[in-house]
């Protein structure tokens, strides 16, 4: 302990010492000095904010990628009106199956649902589909004219546009989306052979009878785009053939030779779209198709509801462990940046022996865990929205859904409230040894 | 310039050992502006404790301090820190330069530290500084590419950054060959002689005695004044 003793050499100081307020231009130099520090050993810098990177790209991408995930199901479903009637079964997958074109239709169902659809004033369209074959991966769809009415909204233009050609008109003429005819490197006036299942690999034989393109449409951002559509006539037309070739069809589509033999229509196909007249229309329609045993109605906006709340209970999964790696990347910067105070208490005393001050310690090491939360949250943006890209376009390729990656403005408050607490809680312990070190002891 | 201690003592206390008084009672020691003194004594005699307390680094156990007839102990610690940066200038034993900095930069951190700002003309200074002792050339090195005495020549120009009235030197030769350690102390002096500082060295080198205006030794806690 000082025992201060009043020496009575000059009572009068010489000058007042002024307060010292550090300037910007001196804060800034703390800036500059905590950079230095983290340049001088750039393994371990690099090393701490690759961690602090990678926590943040977790977040981004798990962030992104739902959004995504979600606009793309949105736009690819717009056109699809407010029905989707079909086969009892999973009301989810038959949603999927017929809109998204994802999975294997759930079933078939009798013709005559779509006839009586058609004349029931309560429809203002009824859009058959009998899915069952592929060429080169690319689902075919029978289906009639009526498909190229489908749009959002009435008073929006038809969805589905020609680029190129026309509609089909007759037998075993085709209309293929963009990506299927870029995909098989088909034109107009070329002839494929489709084959069976609606997708490759299902089954390897492939059906006798050539379709001609007739038609390119124009890119519609929706799984339809890798599809082939052709009449629905011309896809029972196939199977009659094969028929007679005692073929057996795995595709569930009785054809109209069958039908005709049996002297009754068992004509079948996989789905209905329907745009009913009004909203209660299309509310006793879908409580008759409750009631009845033959088909269902669906909600497509409640069945990917469902959907986006089984994508919001993982992305929360996902969260709850960008929030681990948070708290890891937290502690590798503390564990970083307390090591190398701890080796610089030297230069530190001596810092402070050239006139630095406790508080301008304790800030430059603070800006040191700022600096490396900073730079790694901006690293963590680029890889996040990296792997996001990189995934929404592998899961584009398996789904033909697509997946928009957008830059996520809303999450930018949060990302930076997280990097700041990243940097604060990192830095604070050793900004605080910094602060307490004893200069005699350590020159 | 004017250097005046008055009862200063230090004794080191630590937890669970046994005090150890290194300065006993010092009353009325003084130094004048442009004078130099040679601080002798032997290892662990109180050499660097007494040149701590003079740099405003050690509180003393009791008495005080005064430099330029400000009391150094009676300012709060942040305000000795500046007055320190502005009129002392410290060579360390092992000169402590910053190895992330050049020596340009390490000459000018003292003079960022009391003039507040980062003005362009801390770096014209700091170059004739190193253009007085022979390394402008190696302005932009750091220290890792320096030898020893260069080293020692940057911690000199560091130390006389901010023109200070009082510059210390705690065994700036201790690590250099006998003749490199020979020439540097004699650009030291000279530097110091050009900047009117005064200047204490704290040395066990008995070669050094003639080179100095006064040589005080340092015995049992106490000043002994050998030669004015």
């Amino acid at each position: 302990m000082r025992n201060h003793q009043t020496v009575p050499y000059d009572p009068t100081p010489a000058t007042a010492q002024p307060r010292s307020t550090a300037s910007p231009d001196r804060v800034f130099y703390d800036l500059v000095l905590a950079w230095r520090n983290l340049k001088a050993q750039p393994v371990q810098s690099g090393i701490t904010l690759l961690v602090v990177a990678l926590a943040i790209a977790l977040f981004v991408a798990v962030v992104a990628l739902n959004n995504g995930l979600r606009t793309g199901i949105v736009a690819a479903s717009d056109p699809f009106g407010m029905l989707v009637v079909g086969p009892k079964g999973s009301a989810q997958e038959l949603v999927l199956s017929t809109i998204l074109l994802q999975g294997l239709p759930i079933g078939n169902m009798p013709y005559h649902v779509y006839q009586e659809l058609q004349a029931d004033d309560r429809v203002s369209l009824a859009v058959p589909l009998a899915m069952g074959d592929n060429v080169g991966g690319a689902r075919i769809i029978g289906t009639t004219p009526d498909f190229f009415q489908l749009r959002p909204a009435l008073n929006k233009p038809p969805t589905f546009q020609l680029a190129a050609g026309r509609e089909f008109t007759g037998d075993f003429e085709a209309v293929l989306g963009s990506k299927a005819a870029a995909g098989l490197g088909l034109k107009l006036g070329d002839q494929f052979v489709p084959a069976h299942g609606v997708e490759t690999g299902l089954e390897t034989d492939t059906h006798n009878v050539a379709h001609t393109v007739v038609g390119i449409l124009q890119p519609t951002h929706s799984p339809f785009d890798t599809a082939v559509l052709t009449s629905i006539e011309s896809v029972w037309a196939v199977h009659k053939h094969e028929e007679g070739g005692n073929h057996v069809e795995t595709a569930a589509l009785t054809t109209a030779a069958a039908a005709d033999e049996a002297g009754a229509d068992q004509r079948q196909i996989t789905a209905v779209l329907v745009r009913p007249t009004g909203f209660i229309e299309t509310n006793q329609l879908w409580r008759e198709f409750r009631l009845g045993s033959e088909a269902q109605a669906a909600f497509p906006g409640q069945e990917l509801g469902q959907l986006f709340d089984l994508l919001n209970q993982g992305q929360r999964i996902l969260t709850v462990a960008g929030y681990l790696a948070a708290a890891m990347a937290t502690l590798t910067v503390l564990l970083a940046i307390y090591s190398a105070t701890d080796r610089r208490r030297s230069m530190i005393a001596v810092m402070r022996s050239l006139g630095a001050n406790r508080t301008s310690i304790f800030r430059m090491v603070m800006f040191e865990a700022l600096l490396i939360a900073a730079i790694g949250a901006l690293a963590g943006r680029l890889l996040g929205y990296a792997a996001a890209y990189g995934l929404a376009a592998n899961l584009t390729e398996q789904s033909a859904i697509p997946i928009p990656i957008t830059y996520e403005m809303g999450l930018e408050p949060w990302l930076w409230a997280v990097t700041l607490a990243v940097g604060l809680l990192a830095g604070l312990i050793p900004a605080l040894m910094a602060y307490r070190v004893n200069i005699v002891e350590n020159l | 310039m004017s250097l005046r201690i008055e009862n200063v003592s230090h004794t080191y206390r630590s937890r669970g050992l046994a005090e150890r008084p290194v300065l006993q009672p010092i009353a009325g020691w003084q130094v004048e502006a442009g004078q130099q003194l040679l601080l002798r004594g032997v290892s662990g005699s109180g050499k660097t404790t007494l040149l701590n307390i003079l740099a405003g680094l050690l509180t003393p156990t009791s008495g005080e301090v005064w430099l330029n007839r400000q009391p150094l102990y009676a300012l709060k610690e942040a305000a000795r820190d500046r007055f320190r940066s502005r009129h002392v200038g410290y060579v360390l034993q092992a000169h402590h330069l910053l190895p992330q900095l050049t020596a340009l930069e390490n000459i000018t951190m003292p003079m960022i530290f009391a003039a507040n700002d980062r003005s362009n003309r801390h770096a014209q200074q700091a170059l004739a500084l190193l253009e007085g002792l022979g390394l402008a050339e190696f302005a932009r090195h750091r220290p890792a590419q320096l030898s020893m005495g260069q080293r020692l020549r940057v911690a000199i120009a560091r130390a006389l950054a901010n023109r200070p009235t009082l510059l210390l030197a705690d065994e700036p030769t201790a690590a250099l060959d006998p003749a490199t350690g020979a020439s540097t102390m004699t650009l030291l002096q000279q530097t110091c002689r050009q900047h009117n500082a005064a200047l204490i060295v704290a040395s066990h080198d008995p070669t050094l005695t003639d080179q100095f205006d006064r040589v005080i030794d340092l015995k049992s806690g106490q000043l002994h004044e050998v030669s004015a």
